[in-house]
């Protein structure tokens, strides 16, 4: 679906982009993932043909770069921030930038109605956005993005800041578009959503690709081993082992364990293995 | 073209919404027209030179003399001559009358003075005859110095009768000059050419007797009889006849102008000035309300959208222009509505007004998109912006009119677009200017214009790819 090719870019002595290549298959959703700074932005922008890059290439679907109008007409964009027009109603909002790609008419009301259904806006539609909470806006600028109904859409962090209501609702939606077989790039700091939500998982740090593989083999390969700790009478005890399950039929078997917990290696444990423990401004 | 229309209104609606945007795109133009014209209305005077247009028209010994006198007079700045050729070789000649009321019904002069043929006869024969004409037109934009103008032909017009009676010669030669047109004249019968011939006897024995020592030393308070109550000063004679030349010809109806708009004369009605004034800050409402509003495009990630979308730079600053453009020329047509129904002033062509209108709403939105373009936050495009109308305003009539600054910042002002808005829309409201005069302002707003949206696309498009 989406295709980069030895991306590089240049921001004065600072490469944001550093030769980073990936092929991003139709259908799935798209982990995109690395510490701030680590160039997601700067390589979504060059994917939605937002920059130039200094080489390499980008591709849509052997479609061409997203500068060509037409490429543009399959991308959506969700912005971190709400990319929303305040003094507009939702129906206002998603109406101008369904024009935008030309829809009108009938058409454009039925597909404004069925995503402002889509993310549980409907009964809203008709107030202000200035007087929405900031759930409300995530999942209308997620609406916003959809309405020329893009087979690629980039999601750049959508659930930052939201309650657990309105990310479950956005989590929902994305599924279901990628069940009606749309790409979605995702880009988060919720490790655990990741988790829950990708198909596909890629790790990036200082421009450059440090792993790209399915959740379960980027822990296979990167977490390290799974902690057994039991709780005795006596006390507690950590194990750390690659076969968890072996660790507990050998314990369970003694009188003076109280409790047993397996914490097996996540997809955090295997971003701060990648990109380590130093903190990022 | 539909998703520029899309921008457009989607701008229109945001700013219809926004409270203060709307004060200052619809209130405050209305508020500035009515209270300068209430200003206006109850006169006010100016105390810098004021500058005419000397045509003399008789080109006799008397009229060459008072025509000097003029020019050093301290109250006018006297231009006589037009200039003509090209850059490498430049001539000068005296201005016709028709080139003089041009002038002055475009607002490059503030009056003009003719002395007409006949106008150095008349003043030789002092006593008898027609009197002495001079034909003066007015800007009626400048109704606070027309009538010190008067007053100023009239002192000049005393000081020179007095010198005449100053030159005992002079005056003996005047008075026979008038009796023997007297004892030729078929107007009078015996008995008053009688009378008359008595008192030019008199006068001339008079002026044979009369003391020398007046050509030594006249004293200061002599030399100006309009501050004297005694013999000579203006007891009801009048030295000049000043004939009022009216700048604003009469016109046939234009097509889709009134009836009533035809050989409508210097308005009457101070709202008539005031009005294009206030639809000026219409214009820099809507300019600023419109170029804040691109730069919290950028600010709130709106852009980003529309740059993500199948639009180039150039159909997104577009929209915008055109959303800018279509609120101008709401807003003066509101205020001409308000202008018409409520103060009575009716617009001499609606043609030239639309012209007008067009031009200064283009010159207007190329201002917005450069505003807009290099400003990066809210604050740095409103202080940008509402400072450089500011100053484009001040010394451009925006805010005090022209004929009230000094001469430095008259000249100053040729490179304001609000001069030049301003003469193109009272050029259609009450001068009655032709095509070819509404050439150069109206082309001067368009440039503005043009220059202002390609200086703005260039920016933005190098912005946009950074």
């Amino acid at each position: 679906m989406l295709s980069l090719r030895n991306l590089r870019k240049r921001f004065g002595d600072i490469v944001a982009v550093d030769t980073l290549s990936l092929e991003i298959p139709r259908g799935v959703v798209f982990g995109f993932l690395g510490p701030n700074g680590a160039g997601k932005t700067t390589t979504l922008s060059m994917a939605v043909g937002l920059l130039a890059p200094d080489s390499g290439e980008v591709t849509l679907e052997g479609l061409g770069p997203p500068t060509d109008p037409t490429v543009r007409k399959t991308i959506g964009l969700a912005p971190q921030a709400s990319a929303l027009y305040d003094d507009l109603t939702a129906d206002e909002n998603l109406a101008f930038f369904g024009r935008l790609y030309g829809l009108s008419g009938a058409a454009l009301k039925a597909r404004t109605s069925a995503v402002l259904d889509l993310v549980g806006l409907s009964d809203r539609r008709e107030d202000r956005v200035k007087g929405y909470s900031g759930g409300m806006k995530r999942r209308l600028n997620l609406a916003a993005a959809l309405m020329h109904e893009p087979t690629l859409l980039l999601l750049d962090e959508p659930t930052a800041g939201v309650d657990p209501q309105s990310r479950n609702a956005i989590l929902d939606v994305v599924r279901t578009l990628r069940d009606r077989g749309c790409t979605v790039v995702y880009t988060t700091h919720y490790m655990e959503e990741a988790q829950r939500l990708c198909d596909l998982v890629a790790v990036i740090d200082h421009g450059k690709l440090l792993a790209l593989g399915t959740v379960d083999e980027l822990i296979a390969t990167h977490g390290g081993e799974s902690v057994v700790t039991i709780h005795r009478t006596t006390g507690e005890e950590k194990v750390r082992s690659a076969t968890p399950v072996a660790v507990l039929s050998e314990h369970l078997a003694r009188k003076d364990v109280l409790n047993i917990r397996v914490d097996r290696p996540d997809l955090e444990g295997v971003f701060l293995a990648l990109t380590g423990r130093s903190l990022r401004d | 073209m539909n998703a520029i229309w899309a921008i457009a209104i989607k701008d229109i609606r945001l700013l219809l919404r926004d409270r203060m945007g709307f004060f200052f795109a619809f209130i405050f133009p209305i508020m500035t027209a009515i209270f300068f014209g209430t200003i206006f209305g109850s006169g006010k005077e100016s105390d810098g030179r004021i500058d005419i247009i000397l045509v003399d028209e008789d080109s006799t010994e008397g009229s060459r003399s008072f025509a000097e006198t003029l020019r050093n007079a301290s109250e006018l700045s006297v231009i006589d001559k037009i200039e003509e050729g090209t850059k490498g070789y430049k001539t000068t000649r005296p201005f016709s009358r028709e080139e003089a009321e041009t002038s002055v019904r475009t607002s490059k002069a503030t009056a003009f003075i003719a002395l007409p043929k006949g106008f150095g006869a008349s003043r030789e024969s002092l006593f008898f005859g027609g009197g002495t004409t001079i034909v003066l037109g007015v800007d009626p934009a400048r109704r606070a110095e027309s009538g010190m103008l008067e007053g100023v032909l009239t002192k000049y017009g005393f000081m020179q009768m007095q010198e005449a009676f100053q030159k005992p010669d002079l005056m003996r030669s005047q008075a026979r000059i008038s009796l023997d047109r007297i004892r030729e004249s078929a107007s009078l019968d015996a008995s008053q050419k009688q009378v008359f011939e008595k008192f030019f006897g008199d006068l001339d024995q008079f002026l044979v007797d009369v003391p020398r020592q007046t050509d030594a030393a006249p004293g200061a308070a002599a030399t100006d009889p309009t501050n004297s109550a005694g013999p000579g000063g203006p007891g009801g004679f009048q030295p000049i006849t000043i004939e009022r030349a009216d700048v604003l010809k009469p016109k046939s109806p234009a097509p889709g102008g009134n009836d009533s708009a035809a050989g409508v004369r210097p308005p009457r009605n101070p709202y008539a000035w005031t009005f294009p004034q206030g639809m000026i800050w219409g214009f820099m409402g809507c300019t600023m309300s419109f170029a804040i509003a691109l730069v919290l495009e950028r600010t709130r990630g709106t852009l980003l959208r529309l740059r993500v979308a199948p639009l180039s730079p150039m159909h997104v600053l577009a929209g915008k222009a055109l959303a800018c453009f279509l609120m101008t020329q709401v807003v003066a047509i509101m205020l001409l509505l308000i202008a018409r129904f409520a103060f009575g002033v009716v617009p001499v062509s609606i043609p030239t007004l639309a012209v007008a209108m067009v031009c200064t709403g283009a010159a207007f939105v190329g201002l917005m998109l450069f505003f807009s373009v290099l400003s990066h936050s809210e604050r740095a495009a409103a202080g940008l912006g509402w400072g450089t109308m500011l100053i484009f305003s001040m010394i451009g009539g925006g805010m005090v009119p022209l004929f009230l600054l000094t001469g430095w910042m008259r000249a100053l002002s040729m490179f304001s677009p609000v001069r030049w808005a301003i003469l193109a829309l009272e050029g259609g409201i009450w001068r009655g200017m032709s095509p070819s005069e509404m050439l150069l302002p109206c082309g001067i707003l368009l440039a503005i214009g043009i220059a202002g949206f390609v200086a703005g696309a260039m920016v933005f498009g190098k912005a946009e790819q950074a």
